[in-house]
């Protein structure tokens, strides 16, 4: 043992010297994290579940991360709940994080069968009865996909002791990231829905009853519609609402290619014609950006009426309304297109303009080199006044998670990131070289979340769990936060 | 004089006590440039004339510097040193060989008026021998005259300059055309007196400079003769990639309403040439409608550029950029309006063309706003030589003075120099009523910028300062590969 780990410092120096002053940068097990300016606080290993979205709900005095995951691997395709000794299919993760250094994890919903993307139970939004128009105020409800073929209400007021409440619907081609407007109960389901040309659309559901969903209306790009002919729209990611208040639906279509920023009226999206005609689809879109063919819209994240210090002496024009525009990286090893994020200008909403870019330098950690996906994923969407129009923070898979300052929309700027320490849980992404696997293991962080605390929350795609952070130094400055 | 400046000195120091940490930031007569890696090498006066273009032109052994001029604010004709004469401000044509020393040779008058409608803004040049007819023996000028006509004049001893041809006479407007020489196609900016705008295009043959041959009128669907609804936004200029990149890339709008056009310049040429809605698109490859916010002055194409961030990316290393650059006009002095800066679209798939980015001088770096006039961006070199071409763009900025940007990154632009010079006694102040009161200020306006296959770099003053020869220095000039 030890004379094995003399050969390999050995080796490792050798290669260090070889490749000058870039390092070799495949990490390994027990080397630190990376980090600037962001802090571990806590971890759970989430039972070595891929992870995908985080959802930090303030329950009572509780605060309770509902953590959404992919499928498992086929070498594990139902790893054990250790809460009942159970080997369970991924599904949703419940963990106690009122002390973000001991997360105490509650209960395992599991999910539907399938590797990875084919099973699961990704998606996950939390709202509380007493906000709901018709919710039972005792108890608190969570929203979450079935794999691909259906979305689910539970009753999660005991989080240690979910119960399944309702099946809203069963039987889709596929799901994804939906909204739920808590106040009026109203959502806004990512859904494959039969008969329409795409894997993935929304269908509008009121959800102010919990027991009682009620279909409004199934919505998307004009073309997609069942019966259309010509070539197929860009399929949707996902969208946020900013409720009656704001009266807009921003929808991300496309991934990690061709996409599509919509800006929507809500008000004519749930009360203008249901019928899935063009002209009907058409009816509620405000405006759109079409993206470069080469670059998605994963998360579209509105900041609006955003004073921006540097055209404060300015007459005209000084404050913006933004859009936060994540792509999606989806192959491994830099084998497409680099994702990163973009800022749009949506002031005159009729033609709403990029403005900036943030991206990670490769440079900065050969980051091409690491293993698995490299770029942009998604952003944290929690709202809380801590950090929004403030500080965002972009999962930016094997480069961890980036806080980035966005204060200036038109000049962001890093201030800090976190690159977790890879684990014995974390699994391997493979590419083909000649034909073969070749595999390396890295850290994906995948997804991110904040709560109204400033905690930071990312999960891992391959399997490392999920870590809470905080901001140091200039970053925890940045954010107005001592 | 000495008691005068004794005076300011007091007074000076006591408004600089009064208002604080923030420095007193109106430009005076005498205080140094403001710069960092950017050198004055030479300067001329320019008679005091409000400039406007400036096109550098290798004509044998001499580099020769043509520069266009508004009309003139307060002086309606300044005396041409040259020849005694009061003229009206035209062009200035100036002996740069030794950057150090600028000899000015010649004055040509141009049009009355004031600053936009007189003058003879606009200047291009072509060697005889370059254009397919062309008498190898001169060099030809093409100019505007004013708002009403184009000219080309034989410069072949640019200190006699001679008229050779006129082309319209009865323009709306005129503005920043371009002159591709080894073709001869002209594309000029004018105001047909049919079309609907003050500025589209007039398509040229001037291959034979004493022949010109109109091939078509052209402008966005709806500029035409006999259409209805909403006017879209004027041209401003136009430039071309030639036979070999069949692209013209053109900026409609320079104050707001930005759009920017990809046309293909074969479609231009040959297509189709009533002025109908339908033959007006079909030269358009792309098109990319700016905030209304927004203007698009100088669209500005940089080709095929490998991207070190994306080196090691299997697909997309290599992208196709335009920089837009918007115009300040300060509105009523002093960023009465929205701030106005440089954009870069990636043009990559021509059809679906995105901004991907911005850069704009920080306001605070100066007190910009408080120095009055305009703040903000006007336009950038246009010089394709390969001494900075796609590594360094220079920016006017007016009050903030010129701006080197490192674009090697289009996704990330960053600043690497400046130049802002000293105003002068010549330097004239602009005037404009604020709620009815008429303000006042003095500033340097840096207004349109140039640079030579040598690596000079001139800024020509909007507000009568001149002309400035620079270079850079430091690391900005490591960036361009010149020690």
């Amino acid at each position: 043992m030890k004379s094995g780990h003399a050969i390999a410092l050995a080796t490792g120096l050798t290669a260090a010297l070889a490749a000058g002053p870039a390092l070799a940068q495949a990490p390994k097990i027990g080397d630190p994290p990376e980090a600037r300016n962001m802090r571990l606080v806590g971890h759970n290993d989430l039972q070595a579940r891929s992870a995908y979205q985080p959802t930090i709900h303030r329950q009572g005095d509780r605060y309770i991360a509902y953590v959404g995951h992919h499928g498992g691997t086929p070498d594990v395709p139902k790893p054990i709940n250790r809460v009942t000794g159970q080997p369970e299919f991924n599904g949703t993760s419940i963990i106690d994080v009122t002390d973000p250094a001991q997360p105490k994890y509650l209960a395992h919903v599991p999910g539907l069968e399938g590797h990875y993307e084919e099973g699961g139970a990704q998606m996950v939004r939390v709202c509380d009865g007493k906000t709901l128009p018709k919710g039972d105020p005792t108890k608190t409800y969570m929203l979450r996909v079935f794999g691909g073929r259906g979305h689910e209400i539970w009753d999660v007021s005991d989080p240690a002791k979910p119960a399944l409440l309702t099946k809203i619907i069963m039987g889709l081609k596929d799901t994804h990231k939906s909204w739920w407007e808590c106040d009026t109960g109203i959502a806004f389901l990512v859904s494959g829905v039969e008969g329409w040309r795409v894997r993935r659309m929304t269908q509008v559901y009121d959800l102010s009853d919990p027991l009682k969903p009620v279909h409004i209306r199934d919505f998307g790009l004009a073309g997609q519609e069942p019966g259309a002919t010509g070539a197929v729209p860009m399929e949707l990611h996902g969208g946020v609402s900013t409720g009656p208040q704001g009266n807009r639906v921003y929808f991300g279509h496309g991934t990690n290619k061709g996409g599509i920023l919509q800006i929507v009226d809500r008000e004519k999206l749930i009360n203008g014609p249901k019928e899935p005609t063009p002209d009907n689809l058409r009816y509620p879109e405000v405006s759109r950006v079409e993206m470069l063919p080469f670059n998605g819209a994963h998360t579209v994240f509105p900041m609006l009426r955003m004073p921006v210090a540097e055209f404060a002496n300015d007459k005209d024009g000084k404050i913006r309304d933004i859009v936060m525009i994540v792509d999606e990286q989806i192959r491994n090893e830099c084998q497409e297109e680099r994702q990163i994020v973009w800022f749009v200008d949506v002031t005159v909403e009729a033609k709403p303009m990029v403005v900036s870019n943030f991206s990670v330098p490769e440079a900065s950690g050969n980051f091409c080199q690491r293993g698995g996906r490299f770029g942009a994923h998604s952003s944290n969407e929690s709202m809380a006044p801590v950090f929004y129009k403030k500080v965002v923070f972009i999962t930016y898979f094997n480069a961890g998670v980036r806080a980035v300052d966005v204060r200036d929309p038109y000049q962001p700027k890093e201030i800090g990131y976190f690159i977790p320490s890879i684990t014995e849980a974390t699994d391997k992404r493979c590419i083909k070289v000649d034909g073969q696997d070749r595999c390396k293991i890295a850290i994906q962080s995948n997804n991110v979340e904040t709560d109204d605390r400033s905690y930071v929350y990312v999960v891992d795609r391959a399997n490392t769990g999920m870590h809470i952070l905080e901001l140091t130094g200039e970053a925890r400055a940045a954010a107005g936060m001592q | 004089m000495t008691h005068r400046v004794a005076q300011c000195l007091i007074a000076c120091a006591a408004f600089a006590i009064a208002t604080s940490a923030a420095p007193a930031v109106a430009q005076k007569i005498g205080d140094a440039p403001e710069a960092r890696n950017m050198r004055l090498v030479g300067f001329n006066d320019l008679q005091a004339r409000s400039a406007y273009q400036p096109t550098i032109h290798k004509q044998g052994e001499r580099y020769i510097a043509y520069i266009g001029h508004h009309g003139g604010s307060y002086v309606a004709k300044p005396v041409n040193a040259i020849n005694g004469q009061a003229e009206f401000n035209g062009t200035s044509i100036v002996d740069v060989t030794d950057p150090a020393k600028p000899k000015f040779l010649a004055h040509i008058a141009g049009a009355e008026g004031g600053p936009e409608s007189g003058g003879a803004q606009m200047t291009r040049i072509c060697d005889g021998k370059s254009l397919p007819k062309g008498d190898p023996n001169a060099v030809y000028l093409l100019r505007t005259f004013g708002r009403l006509a184009h000219e080309i004049w034989n410069v072949a001893d640019p200190s006699a300059p001679k008229l050779v041809t006129r082309i319209g006479g009865d323009y709306k407007d005129t503005h920043k055309s371009w002159w591709e020489c080894d073709t001869g196609i002209g594309f000029l900016v004018s105001g047909v007196p049919s079309w609907r705008g003050h500025r589209m295009l007039e398509v040229y043959d001037l291959s034979d400079p004493t022949k010109p041959v109109k091939i078509r009128d052209f402008g966005l669907p709806g500029h035409e003769p006999g259409a209805t609804g909403a006017v879209p936004s004027d041209l401003h200029g136009p430039i071309s990639t030639g036979t070999s990149g069949n692209r013209l890339y053109l900026a409609y709008g320079p104050l707001n309403g930005g759009i920017f056009q990809i046309l293909d310049r074969e479609k231009l040429l040959n297509g189709p040439k009533e002025p109908t809605a339908e033959n007006l698109r079909y030269p358009e490859i792309g098109r990319l409608d700016m905030s209304p916010l927004h203007g698009a002055h100088t669209a500005f194409p940089l080709l095929q550029m490998p991207l070190a961030e994306f080196a090691k990316s299997r697909v997309g290393a290599v992208r196709d950029f335009v920089m837009i650059v918007s115009e300040a006009t300060g509105r009523t002095n002093g960023c009465q309006e929205t701030h106005q800066m440089v954009w870069f679209a990636d043009v990559s798939v021509e059809g679906r063309p995105m901004m991907v980015s911005s850069f704009s001088v920080p306001e605070a770096s100066g007190n910009y706003c408080e120095r009055g006039v305009r703040f903000g961006a006007h336009s950038s070199n246009e010089s394709m030589a390969p001494v900075f071409h796609k590594k360094l763009a220079f920016i006017t900025y007016f009050a903030a003075g010129v701006r080197a940007l490192d674009i090697r990154n289009p996704l990330q632009p960053k600043e690497v120099g400046y130049f802002i010079p000293s105003m002068t006694e010549a330097t004239e102040k602009r005037c404009f009523k604020i709620d009815g009161q008429e303000r006042c200020t003095t500033s340097v306006q840096s207004n349109n910028v140039e640079t030579d296959d040598r690596g000079y770099i001139y800024v020509a003053d909007r507000a009568n300062t001149g002309l400035h020869i620079l270079e850079l220095t430091g690391e900005a000039r490591a960036l361009a590969g010149m020690r």
